[in-house]
């Protein structure tokens, strides 16, 4: 299983033809008070495994309430969104945790780490939601830790880290349990520069190994590390611009700058998790429909 | 997830915030406490009251003259004169044919003396009865004899001493066995010391000097053909309340009036054993009521401490969320932090509950009862639980993107 980590390329090849998200014309309504306030307007676009894109817009204009739908998060009042071929609406809020566990990592702007809980015991806890042992659940946590540069502080509280510190304890949870899809909703917005670098050094990295990332920022320096850039403007997808092809390398990929990338990530990631693509869940406990469809 | 994570992460969510916790616990514990010491405090009370009616005699009557007039015994017709209880009441009331369920009559004399022994003197009750009033009134000796039949037929001036007297008159390890007292002027020998009985909290019963009655009326109270009460004991105490109706009928007979007009009052342990029960039971209802009542305020406590720890961690369940827990796994999260928290509490109020009840509250010693403390501990884990979940069961419900912005 671990062989299509590392060879990253071969992976992209044999799936690059199904998409692995697909929006069509979704549509999002909040109530506020007795007025109905239409966040997304119709939404509609398609990533395929191995890209990266970043979701531009002003305040308010609906990408980070798009990323809460691509995430899973949160659900569309209208409209379709197909997760490597599987409608999300016919989810059970059971499969809809799976899948939030397993396939998709998510990275908040406010890190929202457990402020209670050590570094350790955070990056564990998707683990332990999937009902991994303790011994394996600590090495694959540390693997992870290391892989972001936060292996000196596992028994640290959140609270005494610095804000990049936090977002790579962030990263390092959402990457932990080694799913294909990699979500950042302004991942550096609560970052001084050379800090917002490191973390997007990580997500390049993370890309260049064949996951599937997804950042939504208002920065376009931040975008530019993307190969794709999708702009919403009033809940519409008013730009799509690529600027390299999905199978290609991350534009600002630094792999020589940080002795964390010494290694692919990937490869710190413990063994006997899942590849990015190819499976959904885990197979000792998998949805049928899901993995029938994810073929 | 297995059992040892859950337990892991509701030990991190207890300990995480300690003042909060121990807030829960200490309602928790302040209630089932209060349930179990007020219900020892009912229950201690009531059987030190039945205990105490218990040392009276259980199975016997005390007709008592009131000084009441009647009409007079039958023979003198209209003429009205003093009711009183002759020694003929006493032999027809141990007349087995006519009153079948008494067993023994002791006619009483009863009057008060300093009794003196070299320069020791003592103010005590002094009873002149008959040989059965001992048994009758759950006398026993602890040495020497009792008072016989014998004796009061002979007028003799021997006493059987309580225990009180015994100390106040008697140097310690003296035997007073043999010795001579005086009650006022008289010279009584005494023959006997009773056990001691204790303090019933009507009269001090240890503080009693026993003799024949024809010797205290001879010394003491003069000679008079009344008593002043007749200590009728039944068979049984089951028996009782016809041994009573069968003194009534004797008296109503000997005094030519009815029942009703009897001019004598007739005091029945075994009613008034009954009355006192009931009284105390009703204590107890009363202070079980109390502590239920501090067990719903303790509940309401548990339940406000958890609402507000449920809300504002709402947060942390849509980080959760997030990162993969499903609805049921916050679920049990809670619970086991509920029921842990509900359990330390019960459990902490069980102790408490158990130290408090050992020592007397004004001077009554609490008996524990067992049901109070499951009844107690039960509810306490049941309010901890319900009031733990219903909120956690409510925040777990949101969609993860509605508990992440909650604040």
């Amino acid at each position: 299983m671990t062989s299509t980590l590392t060879e990253p390329k071969a992976a992209k090849a044999a799936k690059s033809s199904k998409p692995v998200i697909v929006l069509r014309n979704i549509r999002k309504t909040y109530m506020m008070g007795h007025v109905a306030v239409e966040v997304l307007r119709g939404i509609s676009m398609t990533i395929d495994p191995g890209d990266f894109a970043a979701i531009m817009g002003a305040s308010g204009s609906g990408k980070s309430t798009t990323m809460h739908i691509i995430g899973c998060l949160d659900v569309p009042s209208r409209g379709y969104y197909w997760l490597d071929g599987i409608d999300v609406r016919s989810l059970t809020d059971e499969d809809l945790s799976k899948i939030r566990n397993r396939k998709i990592g998510f990275v908040f702007q406010s890190f929202n780490l457990i402020p209670r809980l050590s570094v350790l015991a955070n990056v564990e806890l998707p683990l332990t939601y999937q009902g991994v042992k303790k011994q394996e659940r600590r090495e694959r946590a540390v693997a992870a830790l290391s892989a972001t540069g936060m292996s000196h502080r596992l028994i640290h509280m959140p609270t005494e880290l610095s804000g990049g510190e936090q977002q790579r304890v962030a990263v390092a949870r959402a990457v932990v349990t080694n799913p294909s899809i990699l979500l950042a909703d302004e991942p550096t917005g609560n970052l001084p520069s050379h800090q917002s670098a490191e973390v997007m050094n990580i997500f390049s990295q993370l890309n260049a190994e064949g996951r599937t990332v997804i950042l939504v920022t208002h920065e376009e320096d931040i975008a530019e590390h993307a190969k794709r850039i999708i702009r919403i403007q009033d809940g519409m997808v008013v730009r799509d611009t690529r600027s390299l092809p999905v199978d290609a390398l991350p534009p600002r990929l630094d792999a020589s700058s940080k002795k964390t990338a010494s290694r692919p990530i990937s490869a710190r990631l413990a063994d006997g998790s899942s590849p990015p693509h190819g499976l959904l869940l885990n197979t000792d406990t998998p949805s049928e429909s899901i993995s029938r469809d994810s073929k | 997830m297995s059992w040892a994570d859950n337990f892991i992460i509701a030990i991190r969510g207890i300990t995480a915030n300690k003042v909060r916790s121990a807030l829960t616990v200490l309602g928790l514990l302040i209630g089932v406490s209060a349930v179990i010491i007020l219900v020892a405090v009912g229950n201690g009370s009531s059987l030190s009251v039945e205990q105490r009616i218990n040392q009276l005699g259980s199975n016997t009557l005390t007709v008592l003259n009131t000084g009441r007039f009647g009409r007079g015994p039958a023979v003198s017709g209209t003429q009205t004169q003093e009711a009183t209880l002759t020694m003929t009441d006493v032999k027809d009331m141990e007349n087995p044919n006519e009153a079948p369920d008494v067993k023994s009559v002791s006619p009483v004399v009863s009057t008060s003396e300093t009794a003196t022994y070299g320069s020791a003197s003592y103010s005590t009750s002094v009873i002149g009865s008959t040989a059965s009033y001992l048994s009758a009134e759950d006398y026993t000796l602890s040495s020497g004899n009792p008072i016989t039949n014998q004796e009061v037929t002979s007028h003799s001036r021997v006493v059987d001493i309580g225990s009180e007297v015994v100390s106040n008159l008697f140097d310690p390890g003296q035997n007073p066995i043999g010795q001579t007292i005086q009650l006022g002027s008289v010279n009584f020998q005494v023959v006997g010391v009773l056990a001691s009985k204790g303090s019933s909290g009507l009269t001090n019963e240890d503080s009693v000097v026993i003799a024949p009655y024809t010797a205290v009326q001879d010394e003491l109270t003069g000679y008079s053909q009344s008593f002043s009460e007749l200590i009728v004991q039944g068979k049984s105490s089951s028996t009782l309340n016809l041994a009573e109706s069968e003194v009534e009928s004797i008296l109503a007979a000997t005094n030519n009036t009815t029942i009703a007009n009897l001019p004598f009052n007739i005091i029945n342990q075994a009613s008034l054993l009954s009355t006192a029960k009931s009284t105390t039971s009703t204590l107890t209802v009363l202070l079980g009521a109390v502590a239920a009542i501090s067990l719903l305020v303790g509940g309401i406590g548990v339940m406000n401490i958890m609402l507000v720890t449920v809300t504002e961690r709402t947060r942390e369940i849509g980080i959760r969320k997030a990162i993969g827990a499903s609805k049921a796994a916050i679920l049990v999260q809670f619970l086991f932090e509920a029921v842990l928290l509900s359990l330390i509490g019960g459990a902490l109020g069980v102790g408490i509950g158990m130290i408090g009840t050992v020592f007397r509250i004004d001077g009554v010693r609490p008996v524990v009862a067992p049901y109070s403390i499951i009844l107690a501990f039960g509810v306490a884990v049941v309010i901890g639980v319900f009031f733990g979940l219903y909120p956690a069961n409510r925040a777990a419900s949101l969609r993860p993107i509605d508990a992440l912005r909650y604040d």
